[in-house]
């Protein structure tokens, strides 16, 4: 067995002192302690130091502190959590606004592109009701109040066929309930 | 409900089990700080830091790791950032009545007190993580493996701190004045 030296001798030492050694290493720790007074003082450094460090504990608290510690946690987390909520909402809320301007945008796009009047009321409002007056006649503004014997119902921005025609209003006086 | 449990059912929306969780862990993990940072009011303020942070981080903690070692890191780094902030922060006097064995003579005490205060500002003047690592593994009896998988590292790297600190520690109270002073 090749005699160890003191650097590999000072990690056996702590080796031993931490975890324990095997019996081989134990064994040749032993050998070279009987003969190198130094590695023992080492050995022995090592040990009151180590020692001294593990009963080196600070006092435990006493209940006061850790019930404190829990009124103080519990105060801490409540004072987080509204803002936490918050945040929670938003990540929610936001998504779902994306998502609901994204199918406003879709919807008013599809109209736009099915019934190109929408959007353009002003201008092509006039060309309808022209239409309409060739069609139907004038409205019942257009006659004068005697005129009024019916409504007109112009959807804008839409043809022909969603307009709704004439129709005569019955007098609810010739009605019979009877 | 073991901590798994405890956690999935806080995902689900059952934020009272974290009751549990602090009831279970606040204890020792105070305890973990104080005797590192050596201040109540600042182990206690730390320690509930580290608790809010595993409140808000517990719907992403992915349970890769154990919960303990995931709440021991979160302590460790606000630990580190405590003891970064207080490099020089003043050596805590041993006080010599808190020595807990009545049975030693005086003396004996004023040497252990002397050798307490001496070991601590060595500790305080070691890298951080070789002083974490002794601490965790003097104070926690934390296994290497634990030691690594909370402060980084492998558990070769940690045991080589250890040896490290060991020696640097016993290297620092010899050379301070001799033995007059460290009590070595």
């Amino acid at each position: 067995m090749n005699p160890i030296i003191c650097r590999e001798a000072e990690e056996l030492i702590v080796e031993d002192l931490d975890e324990g050694l095997d019996p081989g290493g134990k064994n040749r720790l032993e050998n070279h302690l009987q003969t190198c007074s130094k590695c023992v003082r080492m050995r022995e450094d090592m040990r009151m130091m180590v020692a001294a460090a593990s009963s080196d504990m600070p006092q435990d608290p006493n209940e006061d502190f850790w019930k404190s510690f829990d009124r103080g946690l519990e105060a801490r987390i409540r004072e987080r959590e509204p803002a936490k909520r918050n945040r929670r909402l938003w990540q929610v809320a936001l998504p779902a606004l994306a998502a609901a301007g994204i199918i406003i945008a879709v919807f008013g796009l599809t109209i736009d592109r099915h019934h190109p009047g929408v959007g353009k009321m002003s201008a092509t409002s006039d060309i309808v009701i022209d239409d309409v007056h060739q069609i139907f006649g004038p409205s019942r503004d257009e006659l004068g109040p005697s005129m009024n014997s019916g409504i007109t119902m112009v959807l804008n921005g839409v043809t022909d066929e969603a307009v709704v025609r004439w129709f005569e209003v019955e007098d609810e006086s010739s009605q019979s309930f009877l | 409900m073991n901590d798994a449990d405890l956690i999935r059912e806080f995902r689900n929306g059952n934020i009272d089990v974290f009751s549990e969780l602090v009831a279970k862990y606040s204890r020792p993990l105070t305890i973990m700080i104080l005797r590192i940072v050596r201040d109540q009011e600042e182990a206690k303020d730390i320690s509930q830091t580290v608790f809010l942070k595993a409140y808000e981080g517990l719907p992403r903690f992915m349970l890769a790791s154990s919960f303990k070692t995931w709440l021991y890191s979160i302590a460790l780094n606000a630990v580190k950032d405590h003891l970064r902030k207080n490099r020089k922060a003043r050596m805590v006097e041993a006080d010599p009545d808190q020595l807990e064995d009545s049975s030693e003579s005086p003396a004996d005490r004023l040497d252990a007190a002397r050798m307490s205060k001496n070991l601590r500002e060595a500790m305080e003047m070691l890298p951080e993580k070789q002083r974490l690592t002794f601490q965790l593994r003097i104070y926690e009896n934390l296994d290497y493996k634990e030691i690594a998988r909370i402060l980084g590292g492998t558990a070769g790297g940690a045991r080589g701190n250890f040896f490290q600190a060991v020696k640097t520690l016993r290297e620092r109270l010899i050379g301070w004045n001799g033995d007059e002073r460290t009590g070595l």
